[in-house]
């Protein structure tokens, strides 16, 4: 990406905020003058109140000096708050585009970048694009204009004597903060690395602590946390002491340089060529003059990073790899869903689907059956438009699935996951997915009809119940019926369910399922399972082997010609041996 | 006065075995001040000596003196601010191996108090925080005390009037301050923190929820509830921040306040003749030099009183109140007798009670029942791992829960319904029990346990690295390496807790018929839902309403149980 680009893409987000951004800058105008102009008043008390004998120049530069850092004190407090006012309108606008164009990607990038990853994009990406917007971008801007002042008034007071101070101190201040920076950058870098092992080890060691004792394995963890200690105390030892060799070497250089304005200065002053207060105003600036240029060296970092952080984050924000919403057409079902010669493969080589061929049709039970990997989910995400076909077809009542919005296939569909997901929030928020035109009297109905609503009251906080770190609060059973029930929230059309009732023993199951299928009239139950309860009353079954359908039929037809099915079948029933 | 006496015992426990160091950092520290001290004191020499016309050779040693003083103070502080490190991190280091080397012997209802969250909290930023406070910010106290008792004696001599208008209001002020204000910017900064916590918590879930996102048409939506989330974030961080300006500014005023004093009262004085100008200038210096520490004793009282909180933190989770009963009984040899006695069994109260049963060598188990019927709990009890609430649960005629870990850990292998694996390679997953075993037993671990194939689509095999930063499996495949685990030593028991559950018929089937073969005259337990599995085990348990509700075959149950035939559902 180019830096025209980043720029042009950084101003379009500064657009809204213009009238606050210019304002801004007046003011840190202001600020910046009052910052160079007030050491002049001390050098006014020394030289003409104190040298001059004169105590009303003392209360005049006094109060002066009072009077304008007190004026100063309100102009810069309302000018913080309009930038950073600024700043987090700037971020937010950034953030919810960037977090909306992550949602917008297909279903595959999220297997390819873990979560921590993309929080990471946009959050610390974004705040470091932040720190461009506001407090750096200002500190740089008055930092540069204070420096400059500083330098002109010095050089008008007493060319001479800044240019020997300057001479001398300058080059080794600049050398200074070389050797810091790179020493302390990977040091750093280490040192977040070595916090990150111990906190994943701290969580991964408290969480598995029973196989650590029914493995006695305790000897092992506690070798490994010393092993973490000793890296931390050194990476911590060496990456902070940097730090204190850099501080204290920046005092020393401070001193040197008073050491340089009073010798210098000081025969300048035996000769009468400058005056006291010149003096102590040199002394005064050097103490000033050293924070600015450190700070501008670490400035230019930021302003690194920012621009590094905006390459990620536009990128993402571009429409590569978004899913694709060509289809225009409303989705509706009167007949049957068709595979015709569909074949799929995630990565473009190893073909997971090989021609499938299949038919769902409305107001019927299909199930797949197979081993673990063949690619019954593949299909399921095929059928939602998660996926589509590298070739071959997909039709509804005859019609191409890549015209149909997906929103209004989706709606359409209730499905029922493998994995289950629960968000924090209430079991309510989970239900209803956070949709507030859901009333939870249809919830409750829903609840109902699946024979959960008694087990969900009965908890102390009923439906508010708080679901904890994706569902942890609740047994696999549990979270497996939440799962069920959410996907039965205004009555879908087609109901999937992918190995969804796997802990559920299976009289209860049976229940739920006659209970899904009471709730929509001529509904489409699409059931993926490895319990011959679940699938043996299907009006069609396809066994589904390596990516492709092997045999299909009702469960009698399919026991008598298909001798996987039949091996499967018995394996699953028990009736082995 | 007693909890006082608590933190500073806490304190100088953490102390009792560094005496040296803390001899060096007390030395360093008073050093240091007089460094410190001594420089505006040469300023004011070369400034007096200036103004008397004296001549520039004599003044040159001075400057040379300055040079000299700068360079002691940088040298004496960073052996001081290096020796402070050293304490910190050490500190931080030996608490966190004490704490954690707790936990193993603690009780289970310490593991379902506490999330690994806020444990990696209260051992990382609070222990880092407190390590800090214990050196660092004490020494920085003491530093602070000692060059304002003694800057402020030195600034005496120089004028007395003018000590007590510029210094004492500062100090005062500047401590009011920070009393006042640090609290209540620490709450609103904490408050920030939350909400940015949450935020991530909010991405976090929606991107592991994508597909739900998707296939429930909540993009717009989930978007939309993003941007209210951002803007109340916002709304606390725009508080945080006026406060913290504010704040600032009343410390900004009151340091300008004591300047401006200084220069028209200092100015006047100087004026007069009572003070020379090189006293004058020596002043200002001073001045500017003690406003550091005055924050430093400020923020030592602060920290001090944050400490006590992190220190009950720590406190918390070191309490001998978790501590299991001891775990005394050695025992190598095992004929593997397991014998219930009237037992109630539960994590705090009885799910299962009165339960009396008994399994011999060899047997192999099958326990089935719904969902909260106890069946975890059954096994976790007859592993040791929760006691039982009354009655006993023994083996060979000992209590097992009176076994030692490493007893217990030749006598049953187990794998847990919920994946448990660590950050590591396979190959060290596989022998979590011991790292000697060799490749051979670790292979053949894998077969049985059918993770041969997958393993083979890992282009690094063994040394694949699983968990944060190396490639994730699924659920499936981690419970296959956890079986796995559990195979590549030998124990008297095996108990596997519903392991078959998401696996494919014929996965299950030949998983099952290696264990077999493989466990031929071990115990083995194993709860399940399948048909298939149960009936290849020789009897099963069926948990039912808190207690044993039927025992037999899977032939007898099957043909005389209804419930159990329910909960299979399977009609003959």
């Amino acid at each position: 990406m180019k830096t025209r680009e980043i720029i042009r893409k950084w101003l379009e987000y500064l657009k809204p905020n213009r009238s606050s951004a210019i304002l801004g800058f007046f003011l840190l105008l202001f600020s910046s003058a009052i910052a160079i102009i007030t050491p002049l008043f001390i050098k006014g008390i020394i030289d003409e109140g104190i040298m001059g004998r004169s105590p009303s120049k003392l209360y005049t530069y006094g109060l002066l000096f009072l009077v304008l850092h007190m004026i100063n004190f309100i102009v810069s407090y309302f000018n913080s708050v309009i930038l950073e006012t600024m700043g987090q309108n700037i971020m937010i606008n950034l953030k919810r585009d960037t977090y909306g164009s992550i949602l917008k990607k297909h279903i595959n990038f999220f297997g390819e970048n873990p979560e921590g990853k993309l929080i990471s994009k946009v959050e610390s990406d974004g705040e470091s694009i932040r720190q461009l917007f506001t407090a750096n971008t200002v500190s740089l801007l008055s930092n540069i204009l204070v420096l400059a002042g500083m330098v002109i008034i010095m050089l008008r007071l007493n060319a001479r004597l800044f240019l020997i101070t300057v001479g001398f101190v300058l080059p080794l201040l600049i050398f200074t903060m070389y050797l810091y920076q790179k020493a302390a950058q990977p040091k750093f870098k280490e040192l977040r690395k070595r916090v990150a092992e111990i906190t994943a080890f701290l969580v991964e060691y408290f969480r598995g602590m029973e196989i650590v004792k029914v493995f006695n394995r305790i000897g092992l963890v506690r070798g490994h946390l010393k092993k973490l200690n000793t890296d931390m105390y050194r990476t911590g030892y060496s990456a902070e002491r940097l730090n204190i060799v850099f501080y204290n070497s920046i005092t020393m250089l401070q001193i040197f340089g008073f050491a340089v304005i009073l010798y210098s200065g000081g025969k300048m002053i035996l000769n009468g060529a400058t005056s006291y207060g010149t003096l102590v105003l040199f002394i005064n600036y050097i103490r000033q003059f050293f924070e600015p240029i450190i700070r501008l060296s670490q400035q230019f970092s930021f302003i690194e990073k920012a621009k590094a952080s905006s390459v990620r984050i536009f990128e993402l924000q571009k429409d590569e790899g978004n899913e694709e919403y060509k289809g225009t057409e409303d989705f509706s079902f009167e007949n049957n869903i068709v595979f015709k010669d569909v074949c799929y493969s995630y990565d473009g080589k190893k073909g997971v689907l090989k021609n499938v061929n299949l038919e769902i049709k409305k107001g019927k039970k299909t199930a797949f059956v197979g081993r673990t990997g063949g690619g019954k989910t593949t299909v399921i995400k095929l059928m939602l438009k998660l996926l589509s076909p590298d070739s071959g077809s997909i039709e509804v009542d005859g019609k191409d699935i890549g015209t149909i919005r997906q929103e209004t296939l989706r709606d359409k569909i209730g499905y029922v996951s493998q994995n289950i997901f629960l968000f924090s929030g209430t079991l309510m928020d989970n239900f209803k997915m956070f949709d507030s035109s859901i009333s939870d009297e249809e919830v409750f109905a829903v609840c109902r009809k699946i024979g959960i609503y008694e087990r969900i009251s009965s908890l102390p906080g009923g439906f508010s119940t708080k679901v904890s770190e994706s569902g942890k609060n609740f047994s696999k059973g549990e979270q497996q019926l939440i799962n069920i029930a959410r996907a039965m929230i205004r009555a879908p059309e087609i109901v999937i369910m992918d190995e969804a009732t796997s802990t559920i023993n299976a009289k209860f199951e049976k229940r739920i399922i006659d209970a899904v299928r009471m709730m929509s009239e001529r509904s489409t139950l699409v059931s993926i399972a490895h319990r011959i309860t679940t699938i043996n009353d299907a009006d069609i079954i396809y066994l589904i082997e390596d990516g492709a359908v092997t045999a299909s039929g009702s469960h009698d037809e399919l026991q008598k010609k298909s001798t996987i099915y039949k091996r499967y079948n018995d394996i699953l029933g028990g009736f082995l041996e | 006065m007693n909890r006082g006496k608590k933190y500073l015992g806490f304190i100088s426990k953490q102390w009792s075995g560094y005496r040296k160091n803390l001899w060096t950092i007390i030395v360093l520290t008073m050093f240091n001040t007089a460094f410190v001290l001594l420089y505006p004191y040469i300023l004011r020499f070369i400034i007096n000596g200036l103004e008397s016309g004296a001549p520039m050779t004599e003044i040159a040693k001075y400057i040379l003196l300055l040079i000299g003083s700068g360079a002691a103070i940088a040298v004496t502080y960073t052996m001081l601010q290096s020796n402070r490190l050293k304490m910190n991190l050490s500190f931080s280091n030996k608490i966190r191996e004490e704490v954690f080397d707790r936990f193993p012997g603690y009780r289970n209802e310490f593991f379902h108090k506490y999330e690994s969250g806020d444990i990696s909290a209260r051992l990382q930023s609070d222990l880092d925080a407190l390590s800090w406070f214990m050196s660092s910010g004490i020494f920085r106290g003491l530093e602070g005390l000692l060059l304002i008792i003694f800057g402020s004696a030195v600034l005496l001599s120089i004028n007395v009037t003018l000590t007590l208008i510029t210094i004492l209001p500062l100090i005062a002020i500047v401590i009011a301050l920070l009393l006042f204000t640090e609290e209540k910017m620490n709450r609103k900064f904490k408050k920030v923190q939350e909400f940015v916590s949450s935020v991530s918590d909010f991405m976090g879930a929606s991107f592991s929820g994508i597909i739900f996102i998707k296939v429930k048409n909540r993009l717009s939506l989930f978007t939309r509830l993003f941007e209210d989330n951002l803007k109340e974030r916002k709304t606390y961080e725009m508080d945080a921040v006026k406060y913290e300006r504010m704040v600032d500014i009343f410390y900004q005023l009151g340091i300008i306040l004591s300047i401006t004093a200084f220069l028209i009262f200092g100015g006047l004085i100087a004026v007069k003749g009572a003070m020379k100008l090189g006293d004058f200038v020596a002043f200002s210096q001073y001045l500017m030099t003690l406003i550091g520490p005055m924050f430093m004793i400020g923020f030592f009282v602060l920290s001090y009183a944050r400490s006590k909180a992190y220190i009950d933190r720590i406190a918390d989770l070191s309490g001998d109140e978790w501590l299991e009963r001891p775990r005394e009984r050695k025992m190598d040899k095992f004929s593997g007798q397991i014998v219930f006695s009237g037992a109630d069994i539960g994590f705090d109260t009885p799910v299962l009670k009165d339960i009396n049963a008994g399994f011999k060598k060899g047997e192999k188990i099958g326990i089935i029942g719904e969902v909260g019927s106890g069946k975890s709990t059954f096994i976790k009890t007859m592993m040791g791992i929760y006691p039982p609430l009354r009655g006993s649960v023994t083996i060979d005629g000992e209590p097992v829960c009176g076994l030692t870990y490493d007893a217990l850990a030749r006598l049953f292998g187990y794998t847990p319904q919920e994946n448990v694996l660590f950050t590591s390679s396979i190959r060290e997953n596989v022998r979590f029990a011991d790292h000697r075993i060799d490749d051979r037993v670790v292979l053949r671990a894998i077969e049985i346990a059918q993770f041969g194939k997958d393993l083979s689509e890992f282009e690094e095999g063994l040394t694949a690295q699983l968990g944060s930063g190396g490639k994730s499996i699924s659920g499936g495949q981690m419970q296959r390496i956890a079986i796995a685990r559990t195979l590549v030593e030998e124990h008297c028991i095996y108990v596997f807790d519903d392991i078959t559950s998401s696996l494919d018929p014929e996965t299950e089937f030949t998983l099952l018929k290696q264990l077999s073969k493989e466990l031929k005259d071990r115990t083995v337990f194993m709860i399940s839902y399948r048909p298939y599995t149960l009936s290849v085990m020789d009897r099963i348990i069926v948990l039912k309403d808190g207690g044993i509700h039927e025992i037999g075959t899977h032939d007898e149950l099957m043909r005389t149980s209804e419930y159990y035939r329910d909960l299979l559902l399977i009609t003959r």
